[in-house]
């Protein structure tokens, strides 16, 4: 059963069970924390490395955590962070070896054993990846975890309304790449 | 046998067990009214509200799910027909093991940074150097060629000097060879087939020769200045 995130807070900042509560931190946290970034960096390997950075800076920073947000919140925050990095340094990798990034994580997805050209999910993945990484990001919070925008907006610092209708165009491009597809 | 010799003597009033619990709860009440500080809960509950809280956080979840999926009807109603599951697979067991490496959140040995622009710099200006000194060497060497045999390299070769220089043998060899073959106004006169200025002037008209001679005093006196 998992801890409360107070409870877990108290615990971390004492030093005697400081690595239980952290223990208890990722087991509470990491499948959430994983998807999220699985969703945005399509290789397991990848969302691994990323999930580990990730955890790696909550343990440096979580005694100075202000609990002006849930603990969820401020995860997801370093989660995002953490992708918006990765992908960023990929893209300039790839220029650098003149290829295309774009291409590349479609490339991820069809490189997947299990991908199949003609299932609607598989073209919904491709779709995902045709758009800029912060409307993915909104598409994936809101599509997969029916995250409400109020939530939304304290994980990416943006408004509600400029939230709303990233969501709505990004849903409307997926459609029509699908259909056209 | 056994069991009448471990036997107490002592009786208990009957039924004593069974009224025991209901004795010490009703005792209960008076001994926590003599405590100086009430333990009851300060805050109050609204009745059946735990009852009720897994339902509300149940409805709320749904709710939010419920809201973003009639959303997704309303605004691309195709993709809202798609199933939302991920097609991505996970390693088995991979949450199970799941384990962040401690040693890479304790602080990382701080290696001695050599800064590279320095060099960089320094390579930039030799290699920059060479390459001015490439181009100026070629461009003087290109200068001295090109120019070696002007008239200027010769204007300032004494000639008397030169000559003194060769021995008779090669002055003999130049005057028999190079020097009168080159010398094209001796083979005419050799030749015998220029005409002589007499004759010449025999053939020319007096006019001619009037307006030519003037023409000459006019040129001579202009020359000096008169």
């Amino acid at each position: 059963m998992h801890l409360e995130d107070r409870e877990l807070l108290d615990l971390f900042r004492d030093t005697s069970t400081k690595e239980v509560a952290f223990t208890a931190i990722i087991k509470k946290f990491q499948e959430r924390l994983y998807w999220h970034v699985r969703k945005m960096v399509i290789s397991h390997e990848d969302s691994n490395d990323i999930l580990q950075n990730v955890f790696i800076k909550v343990w440096k920073g979580l005694e100075n955590f202000r609990e002006d947000s849930q603990l969820y919140t401020w995860l997801y925050r370093i989660a995002t962070n953490e992708c918006l990095t990765f992908l960023e340094q990929r893209k300039k990798k790839a220029t650098i070896s003149l290829t295309d990034d774009e291409n590349g994580l479609s490339n991820t997805i069809k490189a997947d054993k299990n991908f199949d050209a003609n299932k609607l999910e598989w073209k919904l993945q491709l779709a995902i990846q045709s758009l800029p990484e912060r409307q993915r990001l909104v598409f994936n919070l809101r599509y997969y975890d029916a995250m409400p925008y109020e939530k939304m907006s304290k994980i990416l610092e943006t408004s509600e309304g400029a939230l709303k209708a990233s969501y709505h165009h990004a849903a409307k491009k997926i459609e029509q790449y699908i259909l056209n597809s | 046998m056994l069991e009448q010799s471990i036997q107490l003597p002592y009786a208990v009033p009957e039924g004593y067990f069974d009224s025991l619990a209901t004795t010490v709860l009703q005792q209960l009440p008076k001994e926590e009214a003599q405590l100086p500080i009430v333990s009851q809960p300060v805050y109050a509950v609204p009745e059946g509200y735990f009852d009720g809280l897994s339902n509300s956080i149940l409805s709320r979840v749904t709710a939010s799910s419920q809201e973003s999926a009639d959303e997704l009807a309303t605004i691309a109603p195709v993709l809202h027909t798609i199933s939302s599951q991920l097609p991505y697979q996970v390693p088995e067991g991979y949450f199970d093991n799941l384990s962040v490496d401690m040693q890479s959140t304790e602080q990382p040995q701080v290696a001695k940074v050599i800064s590279i622009t320095g060099r960089i710099l320094w390579l930039r200006m030799a290699v920059a150097a060479s390459i001015l000194g490439i181009i100026l060497l070629g461009a003087t060497v290109f200068y001295q060629r090109g120019n070696g045999d002007t008239y200027a390299s010769y204007k300032n070769v004494d000639l008397n000097k030169s000559v003194n220089k060769l021995s008779d043998d090669d002055l003999i060899k130049y005057l028999d060879n190079d020097y009168i073959a080159s010398n094209t106004e001796t083979i005419i006169l050799d030749d015998g087939a220029a005409p002589s200025l007499e004759q010449d002037a025999q053939t020319v008209p007096d006019d001619d020769l009037t307006q030519y001679l003037h023409e000459a005093s006019t040129h001579k006196r202009r020359k000096k200045g008169i």
